[in-house]
């Protein structure tokens, strides 16, 4: 762009006050204090994150299992969609010097974090994620099991009322929350919605889906450890017990319970979400059969 | 007898859609063809979960591949399953699983968001569908696709998406010559995203491969429901001619495999090509010059069309959709109610409550609207009335007063208005007398009263004349 001469009056008003930059404020003291630890930001409750509980969403629950697995040091830090750079959760602050030394923040969002995970050396023996089988039976899980827990926990009137409205919509301010669980609601709708092209949902079938979906996950565990016979859980350890300690954990609503009754039928998968849960997460709350 | 409805036929395959194409698969191989007629209707609101495929028995209507062959093994006590054990069907449902949601999106990729080949897509469904019905499901179809393959690819612009194979259109390499910055850019990105393309379709089809392995089948020497839903996907991308074929090239120049695989299965899944124009106007025993059957051996029926109720049918759902009033709480009609528990029943009660009170409230606001509308209308003149000042409130007022929620405000304005009538009345603007007390003084008093009583009964304002 061609500069306009300035007017020479101008000129001489500018140069009587000239831009001076000072140096960047500090951060408020409120601000958040990045030690060497990383931080992995997911929903879960301020005491949840302290005692390092499981996360009762699915995502963030299996990154957060992923890397128990795999030793990583790390904590859990509460947090909602907003305070992610993509948009959703979960993500990773890791730092590598202390604050005094260095502002930059390494930000890991969840698509990159098994590549963070690898990079770091704490890479296990697993399964490789790449080879066919479990990239079908991660497909399972993600469409089945994912669409039925989505329909049970947002679009099951009472469940989306109690269950979703207090974990992910509690805001002090009750009209605003009653507008995001809306919200919520729209958007699982239109998840659920994708693999049902004719835009109508029927309860029966996609738990019935679930129903079937378990049923192989179970069968292909047998009387392992762990899935496919590895030595060490692996991402696909984690991405099944991202959804069964919550079904199992969540008080669902007496009537809306279809997928924890799904998940108490397959005692190879309690014992598969036992195993982890004692080993990995020995704070956590243990399901109750009975309630 | 059953009735399958699919998605209607084009690139001399039985159907446009993959789902579709491994149902016929599965009843050629199941059924015997005096028992089932193929019916192209290509209208998804015929069933009640307004999807294609739908197997009619009688008045029973399943729909989804799924939901099919599930159907049938209750009804013939038999599927081709049969033969696997309890880890083979697993894993025929994760495969299966796999293939639909990665292959449907490859498809989705290849068909409807990538423009050139959507063209052709066009046409296709030209032959299908009637006039609105062809554009409005095409739209719905893209629109599926594209939220499907949110964040895998940004749906190709024209110049974007033009292969390296293909030579430029007339047109644009017109517009490419005057421009030729243009050019070189829509080149490169072209080719980025041909690049992004192939390494998606690579991923699946070597996954495909490597499930496959050497064998005949995916389990062994007999075919299995796996080896028919594979067989829709894969078909479907390897025998659709579209002018942007880099799904085809990429099956024909590295999976060779999976190629010949196809190749061998097709002629037992689904018989010789068959010929779309012969086959929609009811002639599908013809034979074709070439000494084949049009229809490709395959039991086609005639598809009814009724056109009138049918484009009368989907402009209603639209409207409805519009409106608000969709049918997405429907419930499916299975075949299985006497399965459902008490319980499960009443429960199913509640949420139906809920979505008629859900129904009602949209309802209610939509005519609470229009309501205060022709009140607003009524009342700053639009519409002029022969009535009096008085009579002009009380037909708004007795409008609003019947009609729900948003009626309630239309009613407490006209309220007020009448409230300001009376107190026009009161300051003796309309030439009518009211002032019973006569005093200077009262007036104010006098006003408040009749205003509150205005509000308060909402019609009985305006104070007998005297």
């Amino acid at each position: 762009m061609a500069s306009l001469p300035i007017p020479q009056f101008l000129k001489t008003l500018f140069n009587s006050f000239p831009l001076l930059t000072y140096p960047a404020n500090p951060l408020p003291s409120r601000c958040p204090k990045f030690d060497t630890t990383p931080s992995l930001y997911v929903f879960t409750t301020p005491e949840d994150a302290d005692s390092g509980n499981p996360s009762f969403n699915p995502s963030c629950l299996k990154w957060q299992a992923y890397l128990k697995f795999n030793g990583v040091e790390f904590k859990t830090v509460p947090s909602n969609n907003h305070a992610s750079p993509t948009g959703a959760l979960p993500f990773m602050i890791s730092q590598q010097k202390p604050m005094s030394e260095s502002t930059e923040v390494a930000v890991v969002p969840s698509s990159k974090l098994a590549a963070w995970i690898e990079k770091h050396g704490y890479s296990l023996e697993v399964v490789d994620m790449e080879s066919a089988r479990p990239k079908a039976f991660l497909a399972l899980v993600n469409s089945q099991l994912r669409d039925a827990w989505l329909y049970a926990l947002y679009l099951e009137p009472n469940n989306s009322q109690d269950l979703a409205g207090e974990l992910y919509c509690g805001s002090s301010v009750s009209a605003v929350s009653s507008f995001l669980l809306r919200q919520t609601k729209a958007a699982a709708r239109q998840q659920v919605l994708q693999a049902h092209p004719g835009g109508v949902l029927d309860p029966r079938k996609i738990y019935a889906g679930a129903g079937d979906a378990l049923e192989a996950i179970s069968a292909i565990l047998g009387k392992d450890t762990w899935f496919f016979g590895s030595r060490d859980p692996g991402l696909f350890d984690a991405s099944v017990f991202a959804y069964t300690h919550p079904i199992l954990n969540l008080r669902w609503h007496s009537e809306e319970d279809a997928l924890f009754r799904a998940v108490m039928g397959h005692e190879n998968l309690l014992g598969h979400e036992r195993r982890i849960r004692v080993k990995f997460f020995p704070e956590a709350n243990t399901p109750d059969p009975n309630y | 007898m059953l009735e399958l409805h699919i998605w209607g036929p084009s690139f001399a395959l039985p159907s446009i859609s993959p789902q579709s194409l491994s149902t016929i698969a599965y009843l050629n191989l199941t059924q015997l063809p005096t028992t089932w007629t193929l019916i192209p209707s290509s209208n998804p609101l015929l069933s009640p979960s307004r999807e294609l495929p739908a197997l009619r028995d009688g008045t029973t209507w399943v729909s989804g591949f799924r939901g099919v062959i599930e159907y049938l093994r209750r009804k013939n006590d038999s599927s081709l399953d049969d033969a696997l054990d309890r880890v083979q069907r697993a894993e025929a449902l994760a495969f299966g699983t796999y293939i639909e949601s990665e292959g449907g999106r490859l498809l989705d990729l290849s068909m409807y968001l990538t423009d050139e080949n959507f063209d052709v897509l066009r046409r296709a469904f030209a032959k299908l569908l009637p006039v609105p019905a062809r554009y409005y499901f095409l739209g719905v179809l893209r629109r599926e696709a594209r939220r499907r393959c949110d964040g895998l690819i940004p749906a190709s612009s024209s110049a974007g998406a033009t292969g390296a194979t293909t030579p430029l259109p007339q047109p644009s390499a017109m517009t490419a010559t005057a421009l030729p910055g243009i050019k070189k850019k829509s080149s490169a990105k072209g080719a980025a995203e041909r690049i992004k393309q192939v390494a998606i379709a690579a991923d699946f089809l070597l996954t495909v491969q490597s499930l496959l392995g050497k064998k005949r089948f995916f389990f062994g020497d007999q075919p299995s429901s796996l080896d028919c839903l594979a067989f829709g996907y894969l078909s479907l991308g390897l025998y659709a001619e579209l002018p942007n074929g880099w799904l085809r090239e990429e099956m024909l120049a590295r999976h060779g495999g999976l190629c010949r695989y196809v190749n061998e299965v097709r002629g037992r899944m689904l018989g010789d090509g068959v010929d779309v124009t012969a086959v929609m106007s009811g002639q599908a025993t013809m034979t074709m010059p070439s000494g084949k059957l049009a229809g490709g051996g395959l039991p086609w029926g005639v598809v009814e069309r009724k056109d009138v109720p049918r484009v009368a049918g989907f402009l209603l759902d639209r409207a409805m959709e519009i409106v608000g009033i969709t049918s997405t709480e429907r419930y499916g009609g299975g075949g299985d109610k006497g399965e459902q528990t008490e319980e499960g029943e009443e429960h199913r009660e509640g949420a139906k409550s809920l979505q008629r009170w859900k129904t009602a409230k949209n309802v209610a606001t939509v005519v609470g609207c229009i309501g205060a509308f022709i009140g607003y209308c009524v009342w700053s003149g639009l519409i002029a009335t022969e009535f009096s000042g008085k009579g002009k409130y009380e037909v708004a007022g007795g409008r609003g007063g019947g009609e729900g929620e948003g009626g309630d405000d239309a009613e407490n304005g006209m309220g007020l208005l009448e409230g300001f009538g009376s107190a026009e009345a009161i300051l003796g603007l309309g030439g009518r007398g009211t002032f019973s007390r006569g005093e200077e003084d009262g007036i104010d008093e006098a006003i408040d009263e009749e205003f509150v009583r205005g509000v308060e009964d909402g019609k009985g304002g305006v104070p007998a004349e005297k």
